[in-house]
């Protein structure tokens, strides 16, 4: 709205405003991308981090990291997941072995 | 108010909880069921229930006491701090006093406690030497948990659910919850070095910051890495006016470890006065003295701690 009141008042200069804010916030959307992607993929959650996001939710949201050897391999993998999907797969797994045995 | 803590001064525990029920209620009636002033009565029927052993009871108004703060003071976050910090210390009193799973219970809900404080502080500005004395607290607790004599439902008292009750199914097992604290423990305290580097705090304190390290490493048995930690104090303390005195503070006597807690009052980060609670709910070790420090290798300094 801002913008539009200035742009009738001063045609030129407020063409020139709007491309120059296009222009930064185009950069800064690219600079967003390239310096904030990496941060978010790279690293799981401390143990710390882990404790004091479990201490602030319900049981069932709460996390659980342990380290797992995924099979074909011997080295450990810090996995993560929530306490409500841990019950699911072992609920599921457990009906699985039960049809595989009728 | 005062006629019952001279009841329970002198151990008069019946009179005391009449007096403390008695204001209680008049409270509630009085002022409504959600008022503040209830709440120093609450800590008194607190204090007589525990002192009575009456541990149901206990349980109930902490828990009452819990769930009214975080309703009164959800818009003021420094009171709301302040008494979830009171309801984590009646926690670890209560942990002191009890046996096996109750007092692993107590000692997780208190840590729990400590977090949500943390949480809160850290959305306020200026608060980073609280959070480091906090930080410290929850490290305290995790060697407590790990010295713990029965570690049976841990896992399920941290993940699985907030009470004092087993929920079976899915667990870590003793020793992975011991690496996970030692993880979280080194963590806790390389965090709190960052925040006093932060405030660019004096060598002495970030010497004892460093001793505290080597204490954790010291406590899970790991005294290479203690010893680097140790010898890194050391180095710290060359760079102070009061060299000899503080070596001889920190390695010149025999120092049961771990140290209790911090005064995040202060800048400088000092023992205070814990009445022993941490002695009683953990096996005690102790730090390794400045001459054992200077001379040792890492095999003898195994024999120092295993002989």
């Amino acid at each position: 709205m801002g913008n539009t009141r200035q742009t009738q008042r001063l045609p030129f200069i407020g063409h020139g405003l709007s491309a120059l804010v296009s222009v930064i916030v185009l950069t800064a959307c690219a600079s967003d991308t390239t310096t904030v992607q990496p941060r978010q993929v790279s690293r799981p959650p401390t143990p710390a981090e882990v404790e004091q996001y479990n201490a602030s939710v319900a049981p069932e949201q709460r996390i659980v990291c342990r380290s797992e050897t995924p099979v074909g391999s011997n080295i450990p993998v810090r996995t993560c997941r929530l306490a409500i999907d841990i019950d699911e797969t072992s609920a599921f797994h457990r009906e699985q072995l039960r049809r595989a045995l009728r | 108010m005062e006629d019952g803590n001279r009841y329970l001064e002198q151990g008069d525990l019946g009179n005391a909880d009449a007096i403390f029920f008695r204001l209680f209620d008049s409270l509630r009636a009085n002022l409504g069921l959600y008022n503040a002033q209830q709440i120093s009565a609450i800590d008194r029927i607190l204090a007589v229930s525990l002192a009575a052993r009456d541990h149901d009871r206990f349980i109930k108004y902490l828990g009452y006491h819990e769930q009214l703060v975080t309703r009164l003071y959800s818009d003021d976050t420094a009171t709301l701090v302040s008494e979830l910090q009171r309801n984590a210390r009646w926690h670890r009193t209560a942990a002191v006093n009890m046996d096996d799973e109750l007092r692993s219970w107590h000692l997780i809900r208190s840590r729990t406690l400590i977090w949500q404080s943390i949480s809160a502080l850290e959305t306020l500005p200026d608060t980073d030497l609280e959070i480091a004395a906090l930080l410290y607290q929850i490290t305290l607790s995790h060697f407590e948990l790990s010295n713990n004599a029965s570690r049976r439902g841990r896992t399920s008292m941290e993940v699985r659910t907030d009470q004092p009750a087993l929920v079976s199914g899915w667990a870590l097992s003793g020793r992975e919850t011991d690496q996970r604290s030692y993880a979280i423990g080194t963590e806790l305290l390389e965090r709190i070095v960052r925040i006093y580097a932060r405030q660019q705090a004096a060598a002495e304190t970030m010497a004892r910051i460093t001793t505290y390290q080597g204490d954790w490493h010291m406590l899970f048995d790991r005294h290479d890495r203690a010893l680097t930690y140790y010898r890194q104090a050391i180095g710290l303390l060359n760079n102070t006016s009061e060299r000899d005195d503080l070596l001889q503070e920190l390695f010149g006597q025999e120092t049961a470890i771990p140290v209790a807690g911090f005064d995040a009052t202060g800048r400088y980060l000092q023992p205070i006065d814990s009445k022993g609670q941490s002695e009683e709910l953990s096996q005690q070790k102790w730090r390794l003295r400045l001459a054992d420090i200077i001379d040792a290798s890492a095999t003898n300094v195994l024999e120092i701690n295993h002989g």
